[in-house]
């Protein structure tokens, strides 16, 4: 990673240490042009495929940001903030790409589309997912939060709440509200664009 | 919404569910009142919770770590056929046998041969693509050239309407995931299955096939105990893992990103695997099967991955504390994040495991049944007024009389005598030392008449397969130890030739003498602390015997600890001197004692400092007795002196799996490892010395010299300090003084010098242990002039001079080399220490 990312990087983690949480805002696409550079680097460096796995990818996270001297990644629960994060970027990116491609609007260049071929959830279900959440986030920021670590990030209960620094029954609890509320509001959006 | 609108929803939702759902709605009417909107909005979520019970509960990218938790058949997505009584080519399938990401396998008849065979339907998806098929196959056919017991043969892959499958060996049994119990194997039985499967992947990677997907559930075990690996060369082309590209746009459901909890730090980086990725994931499975437990395993995907990528799995006898310490060093080398610091072959790790003693042969790895051929005697127990452990000596003896059967393994004493201790029952025992009976006794002794019980036990089942009572003059006591080898041997192993009964030959034919030799070594046994008894009871031994070779090589090992270990109780002139003469004289009356080459090497090499002379009596040692577990410990020192840190590593192992729970034997590692500048190894070795043995202030010292290799000065002061409290040793009083003064506590560093000094003028305080606080104290110049001090005395611990961690700061000043230089030259040719 060049330097003056790194620096930036670097400073963004240390204000969100420091309990900034718009620095974590900042954070994310700076990460996320980083993985998007790993993975291109990965493809080049792999004559036999072309895919990477989601997998592959968080790590590749970790060792990026575990270049950074200053920070203490012992930080379980920062370290799987920021992956769950970057995870709910990677797969819509993913999802919005592959439907404008099929539209036939999306130039040809590499994505991570073409690199991710794991997506269990219907394209058109994580793109709408994506913007609920940013309707969610609006009424019930925590909510949303809870949402990104356990369906993006793959987070158990227990280490939601390590992150969000709420009991694991608050998570619970806000799991299954957030979880109603998103069906009904992707119910409400799948009649819509069909 | 406004929040406190919201907050009345969200309660009332969370009220709602929590009432009985004939209550509910009574619920709702008395918490939202006349609030119409309020009521529709918590009744639409309500409604919407319905529905959502399985919605994204599975992450957006799905994987097996979180579907194990689910309810069965959740993860199962994939079209499932059921194919029962349907012919596919000329086979009838029987029965669904199990499903998985790779598809479904069915128990199958071939009409033509009338044998059972086992199929699996690949999932159609897997090899749509003509490409990836072509590739498929190829893999498919060099696995199924692998012609290996414990390999599952591949007979035919075909297509039939459409679906592809696979024809495979049947295979009765269990899968190693079916079998491993929450507590564990017992080692002997997870051992052998390690062994056969490492046999099978090393014949595999000759091949240039790597698995890639080692895992209990892929692996068969039959109902004989023989290991068959499922699935060889499938997994790269049926798994994500380093996997083709699918078509963009193509989702694939309940595709799995493999068992993330086996995976290598390299195969969850999407990285070119090799064969060290399968040394990895038998590592794994290793640790599970002897544990129960998964080394990695959190109960997220990413969490599993920043445990695999992140942190040492804790040692597996922490949680199994019957695991065995060399089979633990096997497991945690396995598990190495970098594949650089793993075995590098599966031969090698073969090996490793074929030297710690667990079984080869799968009728071996069921050893439960029949007594194994390993033994740990234990310490008699003198039922005496006789207060000195005679009984233990004897013990020894008889380990020795064992040992001279090549087909016994024998654990040598200190690692019983350490367990014994604590109280354990034997069956318990016999199970943290590994072997399969367990020798027990007690004697007792009045004057001259002696009684020795003895019974020799199956650890499997705590069952008595021999005792006996000797009732004999103490002149007869070699032939009682000689009838009880043979009684042993007899018991064990029906076939084996007999013990060679060199008791009387290697002792006295004074049965008082060897009793008191007996004594003198359960003292040096007990070393540094138990030196000067052992001194003096070796020297009764010869004053009854002077031909006694073996009390002669007891005063020479006494009078080299003197000379080195307490930091000179005696000068270095003085102790090895007079350790020298003794073991000349030992091997004068004696020459094939090993105890006598080994005593006059050490000597050599820390006195003399004659390298290549101290090397060939070392060998010469070996070669007599390859068991002798001192000989090995001291070879490693030379090895250390002279820089090749690779085959003194080796060799401290052989000393450890001769003498597991020896704390000399951990210690030394610990030792091995300061030297090799691997502090951090060493640090992680203390843990477990301490927790062994805690009251052993050498291992609170020695960590604290692994803490000054990493700059963690608090830290070293502080076990120092611990160690030093226990035994005021001046070797220990040297390493406090000189940690407290890296530690900025120049005050305290004074203080102990003073304490130090103070000493010398009554007793013998080496001139090296004071020049090392001067050195931390930044007084170079005294540190120089005790350092030629030492030099012009031979002090032992100059052969290590230039891998002493603690004179760092010496480096590169020019006194310092010139020292080097000199000490090289005295080497006669080997290097001092190596590149440093």
């Amino acid at each position: 990673m060049d330097d003056a990312l790194e620096h930036e990087i670097t400073q963004l983690l240390q204000a969100w240490r420091q309990g900034d949480e718009r620095a974590l805002e900042k954070l994310t696409p700076q990460v996320y042009r980083e993985l998007h550079r790993a993975a291109r680097h990965c493809i080049a460096r792999e004559r036999d495929g072309h895919t990477l796995q989601t997998t592959a990818l968080i790590n590749e996270l970790y060792l990026r940001l575990s270049d950074l001297k200053p920070i203490d990644w012992q930080n379980r629960a920062h370290f799987f903030a920021l992956c769950a994060r970057q995870m709910r970027r990677i797969l819509t990116d993913q999802a919005r790409a592959r439907r404008s491609h099929k539209r036939g609007d999306g130039a040809k260049a590499i994505s991570l589309d073409d690199v991710l071929a794991i997506s269990p959830q219907p394209t058109a279900d994580l793109v709408a997912m994506d913007d609920a959440l940013d309707q969610l986030a609006k009424v019930d920021e925590r909510k949303s939060q809870v949402v990104v670590l356990r369906f993006f990030g793959g987070l158990s209960v227990e280490e939601t709440g390590e992150v969000l620094k709420v009991s694991p029954d608050t998570v619970a609890r806000d799991w299954r509200l957030a979880k109603a509320w998103l069906r009904r509001e992707l119910s409400g959006k799948k009649s819509d664009e069909a | 919404m406004k929040p406190e609108r919201w907050g009345k929803v969200e309660s009332i939702f969370h009220k709602a569910l929590a009432a009985d759902e004939s209550q509910r709605g009574a619920v709702i009417e008395e918490s939202c009142g006349d609030d119409e909107e309020l009521r529709r909005e918590v009744e639409s979520l309500l409604a919407h919770h319905s529905d959502s019970a399985s919605f994204i509960e599975k992450p957006a990218f799905a994987d097996e770590v979180t579907a194990n938790s689910a309810p069965p058949g959740a993860a199962a997505d994939a079209p499932r056929r059921d194919l029962t009584g349907v012919s596919v080519g000329p086979y009838r399938i029987l029965e669904e046998i199990g499903s998985g990401g790779m598809g479904q396998v069915f128990r199958a008849v071939d009409t033509r041969l009338h044998r059972t065979v086992a199929i699996k339907v690949l999932p159609s998806t897997h090899v749509a693509d003509p490409d990836r098929k072509r590739r498929f196959l190829q893999e498919a056919r060099a696995a199924s050239k692998l012609n290996h017991p414990n390999i599952v043969t591949l007979h035919d892959m075909a297509s039939d309407g459409g679906v592809d499958y696979l024809v495979m060996e049947y295979v009765e049994g269990k899968t190693l995931k079916e079998l491993i119990r929450s507590e564990g194997l017992p080692i002997s039985e997870a051992g052998g299955y390690a062994i056969q499967l490492a046999g099978a992947l090393a014949v595999a990677h000759a091949a240039g096939l790597i698995h890639r997907d080692i895992k209990p559930a892929n692996i068969m075990v039959t109902n004989d105990g023989q290991v068959k690996v499922l699935d060889f060369g499938l997994a790269k082309q049926l798994t994500p893992l380093g996997a083709d590209s699918l078509d963009a746009g193509q989702s694939i459901p309940g595709m799995l990103v493999g068992t993330v909890s086996y995976m290598s730090p390299e195969q969850t980086r999407g990285e070119p695997l090799d064969a060290r990725s399968d040394i990895f994931a038998l590592g794994s499975v290793l640790y599970e099967a002897v544990t129960g437990q998964m080394p990695f395993r959190a109960s997220s995907l990413v969490s599993t991955m920043y445990e695999i990528a992140l942190h040492d799995p804790p040692p597996p006898s922490r949680i199994q504390p019957r695991v065995p310490m060399w089979l633990e060093q096997v497991i945690l080398r396995c598990l190495r994040k970098q594949v650089a610091d793993r075995y590098q072959s599966m031969a090698e790790l073969l090996e490793a495991l074929r030297s710690g003693g667990v079984g080869a042969a799968p009728d071996m790895a069921r050893a439960s049944t029949s007594p194994a051929s390993s033994i740990a005697v234990l310490p008699f127990a003198s039922v005496t007024g006789d207060s000195e452990p005679f009984g233990d000596g004897l013990a020894e003896e008889l380990i020795h009389a064992l040992s001279l059967n090549d087909d016994l393994q024998v654990i040598a004493r200190a690692s019983a005598a350490a367990l014994r201790g604590h109280g354990l029952d034997i069956r318990e025992i016999g199970r943290r030392l590994n072997v399969g009976v367990i020798l027990d006794g007690s004697v007792r002794r009045a004057g001259n008449r002696l009684r020795i019980t003895v019974q020799l036990i199956d650890v499997n089942d705590g069952h008595h397969l021999w005792s006996e009572r000797y009732d004999r003059e103490m002149t007869d006591v070699f032939e009682v130890q000689d009838e009880i080898t043979a009684a042993i041997v007899d018991k064990l192993r029906p076939q084996l030739v007999g013990a060679r009964p060199l008791s009387a030959a290697r002792h006295s034919e004074d049965p008082e003498a060897y009793a008191l030799y007996l004594k003198g070594r359960h003292h040096w046994g007990r070393r540094p602390a138990g030196t000067m008894e052992a001194i003096a009871y070796f020297e009764q031994a010869v004053k009854r015997d002077p031909t006694y070779a073996l009390a002669y090589a007891g005063l020479a090992d006494a009078y080299n600890t003197l000379a080195s270990w307490e930091g000179g109780l005696l000068p270095p002139g003085e102790g090895f001197s007079k350790g020298m003469s003794y073991a000349e004289q030992a091997l004068r009356l004696k020459p094939e004692l090993a105890e006598g080459h080994a005593a006059l090497a050490y000597a050599l090499l820390h006195y003399r400092w004659e390298i290549p002379e101290a090397e060939r009596a070392f060998s010469e040692a070996i070669r007599l007795n390859p068991r002798y577990g001192p000989a090995h410990h001291w070879y490693s020192h030379l090895l250390v002196a002279t820089g090749r840190m690779e085959e003194s590593l080796a060799e401290s192992k052989i000393y450890l799996n001769l003498d597991p729970a020896d704390p000399l034997s951990q210690l030394h590692l610990m030792w091995h490892h300061v030297m090799a500048h691997n502090f951090d190894q060493a640090l992680c070795e203390s843990g477990r010395a301490l927790a062994n043995d805690p009251g052993f202030s050498w291992n609170r010292i020695f960590q604290g010299w692994a803490h000054l290799g990493t700059g963690a000065t608090g830290e070293a002061e502080a076990v120092i300090r611990k160690g030093a409290d226990l035994s005021g040793v001046s070797v220990h009083l040297s390493f406090l003084g000189h940690a407290q003064a890296v530690n900025g506590n120049r005050a305290d560093a004074l203080r102990t010098l003073e304490r130090l000094t103070a000493r010398s003028a009554e007793r013998y305080v080496s001139p090296y242990e004071l020049g090392l606080i001067y050195e931390a104290l930044g007084d170079h110049d005294q540190a120089f002039t005790l350092l030629e001090q030492a030099f012009a005395e031979r002090s032992p611990w100059l052969v290590y001079l230039a891998r002493e961690p603690r004179l760092r700061h010496l480096h590169g000043d020019p006194r310092f080399d010139a020292l080097l230089a000199r000490m090289t030259h005295d080497f006669g040719g080997a290097p001092a220490g190596g590149t440093r």
